[in-house]
């Protein structure tokens, strides 16, 4: 009977408990509720014409020419040489860095580090990696698993996923959210302290999401870009899920990166780079493949000061490397290969090209293509048969 | 100012509201504004209280809750409409408080500088001088994040032992120890007339 009374009794208590501030926690849940509510609906029309605009742009078959530079010519002329002369004429040890910064590389062996005098430390068995800003941590994952660490290894949190993580993406400025991709399209942000953890969009696309650089001195803004299940690009509120704005992208997006300031969102398309500042874009690049080849855009990064994009076209067996800038565009290098990888130094000097058709890095420099390459790479991290592949060079 | 109620919707929940919260859904998926503003009012409260009784931090439970929420509507065009709402959407409340939860417990063990402060240790309490709410909130302390979230799921939201173990994805006979633990914890600060 005792046992009926108190029973009644708890639950009696219970319905009674307010949580604190709750009708003003209601009102405010109602209001972001209401907003993402009415960006369901107005979204369905908007990817359909996204999808039609995307097919309408792969049946034009857009190929432009490329007129390079004497410059270019002659510092594509030396490479071709070079790569055809084997590693001899290449560095057979990444005994240092050009500029100061450490890599994250990911291998076949695990995640990397690579310290500027070129001492490498083995993280552990992990397949994808992130810096944390300031660098202090890196976010791994392995397989459906995703961990903070320490550049020393040191594990500080692990979060188990539903599936496989593909995609890791740490926040910029205040670092304390991160963005990944399970089972390729369920993208999640989490609290960088692992105290939290939301589903964003389950049917995202796999191109990697990108977090808007934060100046705002008055309030952290923390916002997203990504390209949803049907490649519509949009840029979100990950706090309250408010949709900033959203853009059609260009044919075969498969990559998208924030300038430094956050104000122009970088969209690399297989025919077209286009820099968008909010819904408006600010400037296009079009794919040139050399002798009137078709050619396709396979790399891109832009520059830490946010001047200059370095960016990577495929065409006949070559890639071609060029620096882009608002009003103009320099060839800077070609080489007889695929890149896998373009980063920029944290000091903008030089940029680092992975070559694994070669099994080389390439280290040009920005102003003049002075070029260091490197060889022996999948051997230096314990990684045969499969290229490793530079997963950021931070500050 | 009084509480306000919170909707139970586990086998207590009559048929007939059963099957208006499926034609609520039904209209949502077709894009009704109107349905799932009903659909908001009958569960956000629930869900937000759910949320605070399991992780003891009011910040917290209304992200987990609105979270819940934006996760509802993002799958709203595949859920299946034969499965009522309210369960799917407390277990994906009480599922994220526990991991919130347990999250913070792990957080306490390292220390990290881009990592958030803990929260603070609760004063000294007299219970005595407290209304039986406020004691069943502080007794619940006490207890651990799964302990918790099965007492809410069985005494707030009225959830049977069978549905809060497939909620939960755990055995039934866990879930019934876990009520009898959470009951005898909360036996001191509700105690009833009579002998015990």
């Amino acid at each position: 009977m005792n046992e009926r009374r108190r029973t009644e009794r708890l639950r009696s208590a219970l319905r009674e408990v307010e949580a604190p501030d709750e009708h003003r926690a209601e009102e405010r849940a109602r209001r972001v509720m209401e907003a993402t509510f009415a960006e369901r609906r107005a979204a369905r029309p908007r990817r359909r014409t996204a999808v039609r605009a995307g097919l309408a742009l792969a049946g034009a078959g857009l190929a432009a020419t490329l007129a390079l530079t004497p410059a270019g010519a002659e510092v594509r002329e030396w490479i071709a040489d070079r790569m055809e002369l084997g590693s001899d004429d290449a560095e057979p040890r990444l005994t240092s860095l050009p500029a100061p910064g450490s890599l994250l590389v990911e291998s076949a062996a695990g995640v990397w580090v690579v310290a500027e005098d070129g001492a490498r430390r083995r993280l552990g068995d992990y397949e994808r990696a992130t810096w944390s800003p300031s660098a202090t941590f890196v976010g791994v994952s392995n397989g459906a698993e995703i961990s903070a660490i320490t550049t020393s290894g040191e594990t500080r949190w692990v979060r188990p996923a539903s599936a496989e993580v593909s995609v890791l993406d740490w926040s910029t400025d205040d670092g304390d959210r991160i963005a990944y991709l399970v089972g390729g399209t369920e993208l999640h942000v989490m609290a960088a302290d692992n105290s939290r953890d939301a589903i964003l969009d389950p049917t995202a696309s796999r191109v990697a999401p990108t977090w808007r650089p934060d100046r705002s001195e008055a309030e952290i803004v923390r916002q997203l870009a990504y390209a949803d299940g049907d490649g519509t690009v949009r840029v979100v509120d990950t706090e309250t899920g408010r949709e900033l704005f959203t853009q059609a992208p260009p044919d075969g997006l498969h990559e998208l990166e924030w300038d430094a300031g956050g104000d122009g969102l970088l969209l690399v398309g297989r025919t077209n780079i286009e820099l968008r500042s909010g819904p408006e874009t600010a400037r296009s690049w079009k794919a040139q493949g050399a002798r009137r080849q078709p050619a396709s855009w396979t790399e891109a990064s832009i520059a830490p000061r946010g001047d200059r994009i370095a960016a990577v076209s495929r065409s006949g067996g070559e890639s071609a490397v060029a620096i882009l800038t608002q009003g103009a565009r320099r060839d800077l290098i070609t080489v007889p290969s695929r890149v896998n990888s373009v980063d920029w130094s944290p000091d903008g000097e030089w940029i680092l090209l992975g070559l694994p058709d070669a099994d080389q890095w390439l280290f040009v420099r920005a102003r003049d293509g002075e070029v260091r390459a490197v060889s022996n790479i999948s051997s230096q991290f314990e990684s045969p048969g499969e290229a490793p592949q530079v997963a950021g060079w931070c500050c | 100012m009084e509480a306000q109620p919170v909707t139970a919707l586990g086998s207590q929940a009559a048929p007939l509201e059963r099957r208006r919260e499926r034609s609520l859904v039904r209209a949502a998926q077709r894009g009704s504004h109107e349905a799932f503003a009903e659909l908001f009012r009958r569960h956000w409260r629930s869900a937000h209280r759910a949320a605070f009784l399991v992780v003891h931090d009011d910040a917290a439970a209304e992200d987990i809750a609105q979270e819940a929420f934006i996760s509802a509507i993002r799958s709203l065009d595949r859920f299946d409409r034969r499965r009522p709402f309210g369960p799917w959407l407390h277990r994906i409340v009480v599922n994220r408080a526990i991991d919130w939860t347990r999250a913070r417990k792990a957080q306490r063990e390292v220390s990290g500088e881009v990592f958030e402060t803990l929260e603070p240790v609760a004063p000294d309490v007299d219970m005595a001088a407290l209304a039986d709410s406020d004691r069943v909130v502080e007794a619940l302390r006490s207890l651990g994040p799964e302990h918790r979230a099965v007492v809410v799921l069985r005494h707030l939201l009225e959830y049977t032992p069978g549905e809060i173990a497939e909620l939960l994805d755990m055995p039934r006979g866990t879930v019934n120890s876990r009520l009898r633990r959470g009951l005898d914890a909360l036996a001191s600060v509700l105690p009833v007339e009579g002998r015990e």
